[in-house]
């Protein structure tokens, strides 16, 4: 995703004042990527599955409606925090689901995967969990398996797919020595290559984590920022 | 809580679904971290034993090097396992080049010598210090398995009474360190970590003595280094200690006080009284100048001045809402900090005992020693109370 400036979170704070059809669209792209969060979110707030996807429909038609978009200034700059407050408002001024759909719920703006978010969602603690507990710790998730996902699809291309299947498990480190050599007579090369592999891995995991997250904030600088406050929300 | 499934390396909670075979999710997001700083760092992780890949050494002495924990301003911290009998993993930290070995040594020796003389579940151990083969100063010390505390605070979704009652222990503890006469002279989150036992939260503070026997000498060059800009430490350094004109001070308790006084600012607000990315920015010596000369803006003005997102996020964290914060800071807490964060630091509370003595004392709803109280506020107190 990193790829595309259009659906960077900077690019459409900045579009949103126009209200263009780019800006929508890149919305749009960048909600689905983020939308199950908002859906375990909304689940814990007590809705059934059919509704939690019917109000992150209407949800999002009205962010575009409204041009809520716009009020984010620079300095709050995190499509995170954006959404966790701006879904909150929103369930709170919409308690009658009727009204909700009704003012677009139906309407379908984006794609969106129920079945899929509701599977997800059966594994969630709940009773532990506040919504916003939920939804932030589903957002962390969410940035680490994009992340995961792009350095298995890397290393397949690169250096074939059994190479991740094999490392993703070490990529934390603390690992027993007897690991390494075991991969390194399974790949016939000598233990210091695995490690170096692995060490590579490793950098480029923390590379793609960091341009994942640039894409949900306004200025680059933040980055960091927001990973730690991702550090803080995950295993809560 | 308790028999929750944890992670070995940070102890962070599992979800109950977390396979046998899985990484854990923080340690994974973590490596965002270490890549950031990597990539701005002037300097190579060090590699004590030499020989090792990556930047990763083996081994140095009895210890088998198991991780690297992160890069900091002074030098490498490693996670290493000491050797049988003894077992169990330590903490390492290993000095970076261009300081004289000998000297950084000698001067942790008088520090280490009071510290010896003390046990406290507050202050993590100090087990061995030593010298590489290519020459640089290591430290062993007790593996703390913790978060920095403000991480915990806003992963727990702390409540202001709770973050301030783990503050009053964080102080106690540097209060014993002080009795025997060694200044931390570090304080910031990434030192003060909470580790749970028996589920319930405790601050363990790390590196004491070793600030001084590093004689970090707060200069342009060591503090406006890319490590200490990233890790946030010129929020944390006293006024006194920034002296432009020359070598500072020798810090004493007061430093300590005022450093204390950000964190609790942190833990109050979400971030430190000065803008950490304006700081950033500034250039030196206007950094120099916002923290020897600005006011900071009281705890509870700050959160009404966040506005909408920011401050819900903020309040959320603390379990309540923005308005309800900010009148929790307003009055007492605001008076506290503030008297913490004096630039003068004869004005400020003469030692850490009596900046706890006075958080304690709002936590009972007593009156605090640097308010002069009205009749109506004694009052209220008063029927609180009774």
């Amino acid at each position: 995703m990193a790829a595309f400036d259009t659906t960077n979170w900077s690019v459409i704070v900045r579009a949103a004042a126009d209200d263009s059809a780019t800006a929508r669209e890149a919305l749009a792209a960048l909600f689905e990527v983020y939308w199950y969060p908002v859906y375990a979110m909304v689940r814990r707030y007590g809705h059934n599955a059919t509704d939690a996807e019917d109000l992150a429909q209407a949800y999002f038609a009205r962010l575009i409606e409204k041009g809520w978009v716009k009020e984010v200034r620079p300095e709050h700059g995190r499509f995170r925090s954006f959404l966790l407050v701006s879904v909150r408002n929103f369930l709170h001024n919409e308690r009658d689901r009727e009204r909700a759909v009704k003012r677009g719920g139906r309407t379908r703006a984006i794609s969106l995967d129920g079945a899929a978010a509701e599977q997800r969602y059966a594994l969630e603690p709940v009773e532990s969990s506040t919504p916003e507990t939920i939804f932030e710790r589903a957002w962390a998730n969410e940035v680490l398996s994009r992340a995961l996902e792009r350095l298995r699809n890397e290393t397949a291309k690169t250096e074939g797919a059994d190479r991740f299947e094999r490392l993703k498990g070490h990529l934390t480190g603390d690992e027993p020595a007897e690991t390494y050599r075991e991969l390194a007579e399974a790949w016939d090369v000598g233990e210091s290559a695995v490690r170096v592999a692995l060490h590579r891995m490793r950098k480029r995991l923390g590379t793609i984590l960091r341009e994942e997250i640039a894409d949900t904030v306004a200025d680059p600088a933040d980055v960091g920022e927001e990973l730690r406050h991702l550090l803080t929300t995950v295993g809560q | 809580m308790a028999d929750q499934q944890r992670c070995a390396r940070c102890g962070a909670p599992l979800q109950p679904h977390h396979g046998d075979g899985e990484s854990c999710p923080r340690c994974l997001l973590a490596l965002g971290l270490s890549t950031g700083l990597g990539s701005r760092d002037p300097t190579p992780a060090a590699s004590p034993a030499g020989g090792g890949l990556a930047g990763f050494p083996d081994q140095l002495g009895e210890l088998r090097i198991l991780d690297c924990l992160g890069v900091g301003e002074a030098g490498t911290v490693y996670l290493a396992e000491q050797a049988p009998p003894a077992q169990g993993k330590v903490a390492l930290k290993v000095v970076r080049t261009g300081l004289d070995a000998a000297e950084v040594l000698d001067r942790f020796e008088a520090e280490h010598e009071a510290l010896t003389h003390i046990t406290h579940p507050g202050i993590a151990k100090m087990l061995q210090t030593g010298t590489t083969e290519d020459g640089r100063a290591y430290f062993v010390m007790e593996w703390i398995r913790g978060v920095p505390i403000t991480e915990y605070c806003d992963r727990e979704r702390l409540t202001t009474h709770r973050r301030l009652a783990l503050f009053v222990e964080v102080c106690e503890a540097l209060h014993r360190a002080h009795e025997v006469g060694v200044v931390h002279r570090n304080i910031k989150p990434s030192n003060v970590l909470v580790v749970e036992e028996d589920g319930k939260p405790h601050p363990k503070v790390l590196d004491l003595g070793i600030a001084r026997a590093l004689d970090q000498r707060l200069t342009a060059e060591s503090l406006y280094s890319a490590r200490s800009l990233l890790s946030g430490t010129p929020c944390y350094v006293p006024p006194e200690l920034m002296d432009p004109s020359g070598l500072p001070p020798e810090a004493d308790a007061r430093s300590d006080v005022y450093s204390l006084g950000v964190l609790l600012f942190e833990l109050l607000v979400g971030t430190p009284p000065f803008d950490a990315r304006r700081l950033r920015q500034a250039g030196w010596a206007e950094m120099v100048r916002v923290i020897r000369e600005e006011e900071p803006a009281p705890p509870g003005r700050r959160v009404r001045g966040l506005g909408g997102v920011a401050a819900t996020e903020v309040a959320l964290q603390r379990g309540t809402e923005p308005r309800r914060l900010a009148l929790e800071l307003q009055g007492d807490l605001d008076a506290i900090v503030l008297a913490t964060l004096l630039k003068d630091p004869s004005r400020r509370y003469s030692s850490v005992l009596d900046l706890a003595t006075d958080v304690r004392r709002h936590l009972r709803h007593e009156p605090v020693s640097v308010r002069t109280l009205g009749l109506g506020a004694r009052l209220r107190r008063f029927l609180r109370r009774s």
